[in-house]
């Protein structure tokens, strides 16, 4: 139940208005299934103060923006869902953690009140360490004086931690569980974070969304240990070749108002620093002549092997560069990452695997150690996107983007891949969620991870098999369809070479307006007939309101674009589109002397024709500096039905008798009357 | 026949009530002309072959055509003198 939940607030997440049908399709369930899920999310939703999912009438799911927040920090913050039954696996990782940072003695019965269950289980749990602990020359002991405690080498016990953190961060609910279990103190955590991005910028580097959230975990833990046990560490190798470099000087002042440091610790921490993933670095990082040749000769037998030369090879190094040069100190330390999808990736591409083990010497020697199967499937990862990039720059009709957490090769890799799959979206690149806002508007965001974003997300896997491949495609097909604005685009593509290049904005207004109009024909092929018949709009109380109290222009949009769409007219992207014009170029839209006129276009997503007036008994003042007496919103289905009625309004609102009366009214009903009595008279005089 | 155009931003309501307005005063004062609501994207296609432009927007750049204020036509401040222009400059 809870992955089924899970599932479909990624699916609500990654638009701002769907279906209940589209939600069937995409999460292969029945409609009343659904329903209670959704019951299910709206219970969580109240329980956190924010605004509930609501099912319109025609089956239509409403996202408004604060609920989208709500559902973002459910997905993220794993409190909501229960941390209270750890698999066995979980339970030893924490019991190692736990013993490698506390000195204190810890009994049987200490154990099992952390882990929260019997002594019998915490007895086999540690078998499953002891089992885990085997090939390492690691153990766990046991001694009446000091209760369990972990021997061996310092060395081997820190990079213990580290591996055993880097695995549990796999789980999203890593923090929230160190927290609960009181394993890290948060402001500690804040504040090596804190010195990790600035050094960040001094350096001109980027670490990875992952290794922002993983590494200052990763340290305030040694740091703990350190300081608990004062063991000397002492290193496998003298020269790590850091000393004397930008980078080493920058990491080695987070660390200096730690006490109980030595030299030494501040040099293995500031190793784990220099071994985590970045996105991006300023090369001039580098003094390694050397680790370029290794590239050199890496990248030559590649190619040697692939019999075919790859393109933008300088950019390649660099970002081969950029992984490897953190990975050599992973393989010094002797640090194992994680990789999880290693098995994924060697199955989908075996031989780019094979290659990449042949050609891997050239680095194996540079480094003095071998490379270890998960880092060389990383830089497999790297080869297999540069094949897949090509040189070709066809013309492209969307923009998008992809945001990833995990560093250069997975994200090179999955922007690659998608830029094979959809050839005619530019994509600008892969970034991290740190970064992403600062990027311009795309037309999609392809993303691992659920945004807190008004833009079009589609949450994907960072390695797609066939068959989420298909199953993608189809989705982005869907959306394209439904949006009149992108269909028009791509079909003012595919006949660009016949049409003159000035004409191209007015032919995409056409054919907009051409599917808008086809849309809302087969929607309500009977009420439009009617209306057709009906120039003017008919007002009814509802859809006239006179304001007592002072609000601001905002609230007074907001307010009538609310009950435009309780009454169905407007989708919620025409809210925003409305506030975002209204707030630009409220100069322009003008109905009368201090009568202003927000609107939007029937793309913005407009369901039907609709009007909503408000009377202001103190004037509002409006984005452009004057003062409105009253507020006339438009929801304008075509370019032209409204015409007739915002003239006639304009007529009404000129005429000084009738103006007089319009304000003059005490309750809402006397409005009607007046403008039913105008539109008479003016159908008159036609 | 002579030919006036309306621009904004969207061309979806003030400009094509602003047209509307103006071909129904242009009526009233029996002058021939064909007023006509565009989108401020196509204007520079349409400026050529037009004798009057009734501009929305603040600030737009300058036309080789005679330029009105579309606006004054809706609040009526300033409606007069841009009607007297107006068919001073189509007549």
């Amino acid at each position: 139940m809870e992955q089924m939940m899970k599932n479909t607030m990624q699916q609500l997440l990654s638009s701002s208005t769907l279906f209940m049908s589209d939600l069937e399709d995409q999460l292969n369930s029945s409609k009343g299934q659904i329903e209670k899920i959704i019951q299910l999310i709206n219970e969580e939703l109240k329980q956190h103060n924010f605004h509930l999912l609501a099912i319109q009438p025609e089956e239509q799911i409403v996202i408004p923006t604060n609920t989208r927040k709500g559902l973002c920090e459910i997905l993220r913050d794993a409190t909501y869902f229960s941390i209270d039954d750890l698999t066995p696996e979980l339970r030893v990782q924490l019991m190692l953690i736990t013993l490698l940072v506390e000195k204190e003695s810890l009994s049987l019965q200490d154990l099992a009140e952390r882990t929260e269950v019997s002594k019998n289980t915490v007895l086999l749990d540690m078998k499953l360490m002891k089992r885990k602990l085997e090939d390492k020359s690691i153990e766990v002991k046991y001694s009446r004086k000091h209760g369990y405690f972990i021997s061996g080498s310092e060395y081997q016990l820190r990079n213990l931690l580290v591996t055993e953190l880097k695995q549990l961060f796999q789980f999203e609910f890593a923090n929230t569980l160190l927290k609960k279990k009181q394993l890290i103190e948060p402001n500690e955590v804040f504040l090596l974070r804190q010195r990790l991005l600035r050094a960040e910028q001094r350096l001109e580097i980027s670490f990875s969304d992952e290794q922002i959230e993983v590494l200052p975990v990763t340290l305030h833990l040694l740091i703990k240990r350190i300081q608990a046990f004062q063991q000397e560490w002492v290193p496998e190798t003298e020269d790590y070749g850091v000393f004397h470099t930008d980078e080493y000087e920058a990491f080695q002042q987070m660390f200096w108002d730690q006490n109980g440091l030595t030299e030494k610790d501040r040099l293995y921490l500031t190793l784990q620093v220099l071994s985590s993933n970045m996105l991006e670095a300023a090369i001039h990082l580098s003094h390694s002549e050397a680790l370029k040749t290794a590239i050199d000769r890496f990248i030559d037998q590649i190619e040697l092997n692939l019999v075919t030369s790859l393109v933008r090879k300088e950019e390649l190094k660099e970002k081969l560069w950029l992984h490897i040069k953190p990975a050599v100190y992973r393989v010094k330390l002797g640090l194992h990452v994680q990789n999880p999808l290693t098995q994924i990736f060697q199955d989908e591409h075996a031989s780019i695997c094979s290659i990449v083990n042949g050609a891997a010497g050239a680095l194996e020697d540079y480094i003095g150690k071998s490379l270890p199967e998960e880092e060389k499937v990383y830089i497999a990862m790297l080869v297999q996107a540069w094949i897949y990039q090509t040189n070709e720059q066809g013309e492209k009709i969307f923009k998008a983007m992809v945001v990833c957490r995990n560093g250069t090769s997975v994200s090179k890799l999955l922007l690659e891949t998608l830029k094979l799959m959809f050839p005619h979206i530019e994509f600008l690149g892969a970034f991290s969620e740190r970064t992403f806002n600062q990027k311009e508007t795309v037309d999609f965001i392809f993303t691992t991870i659920p945004l807190h974003t008004s833009q079009k997300t589609f949450i994907v896997n960072p390695i797609l098999d066939q068959k989420e491949r298909a199953h993608l495609r189809k989705n982005v097909r869907k959306y394209i369809e439904r949006d009149n604005e992108k269909k028009a685009r791509e079909l003012l593509h595919s006949l660009r070479d016949h049409i003159e290049m000035e004409k191209q904005d007015v032919i995409h207004e056409k054919i907009v307006d051409f599917f808008d109009k086809s849309y809302s024909d087969n929607k309500n092929n009977q009420k439009t007939e009617e209306k057709e018949h009906q120039p003017f709009f008919t007002f009814e109380e509802q859809h006239i309101h006179i304001i007592e109290e002072r609000v601001t222009w905002k609230e007074a949009v907001c307010y009538s674009l609310h009950q435009m769409k309780e009454r169905q007219a407007i989708e919620s992207r025409y809210m925003d589109r409305v506030l975002e014009l209204f707030l630009k170029e409220s100069d322009r839209m003008m109905l009368g002397p201090h009568v202003y006129l927000p609107h939007a276009k029937p793309s913005d997503g407009v369901r039907k024709e609709d009007f909503d007036i408000l009377l202001f008994r103190s004037p509002v003042e409006m984005p452009d500096g004057g003062m409105a007496k009253a507020l006339v919103t438009l929801s304008p289905i075509d370019f032209q039905h409204h015409v007739p009625t915002l003239l006639s309004l304009n007529e009404l609102f000129m005429d000084e008798t009738k103006s007089q009366r319009f304000y003059q009214a005490n309750h809402a009903l006397e409005i009607v009357e007046t403008l039913q009595q105008h539109v008479e008279e003016e159908h008159h005089a036609i | 026949m002579k030919r006036v155009i309306v621009a904004c931003g969207s061309g979806v309501a003030t400009s094509q009530t602003v047209a509307s307005k103006v071909q129904k005063i242009l009526n009233q004062n029996r002058i021939k002309a064909n007023v006509e609501a565009v989108d401020i994207k196509s204007l520079d296609q349409y400026i050529p072959q037009s004798d009057v432009y009734i501009a929305i927007t603040k600030g737009s750049k300058d036309y080789n055509i005679p330029t009105l204020n579309g606006i004054a036509f809706l609040t009526g401040m300033g409606m007069e003198e841009e009607t007297n222009q107006l068919i001073s400059l189509l007549t």
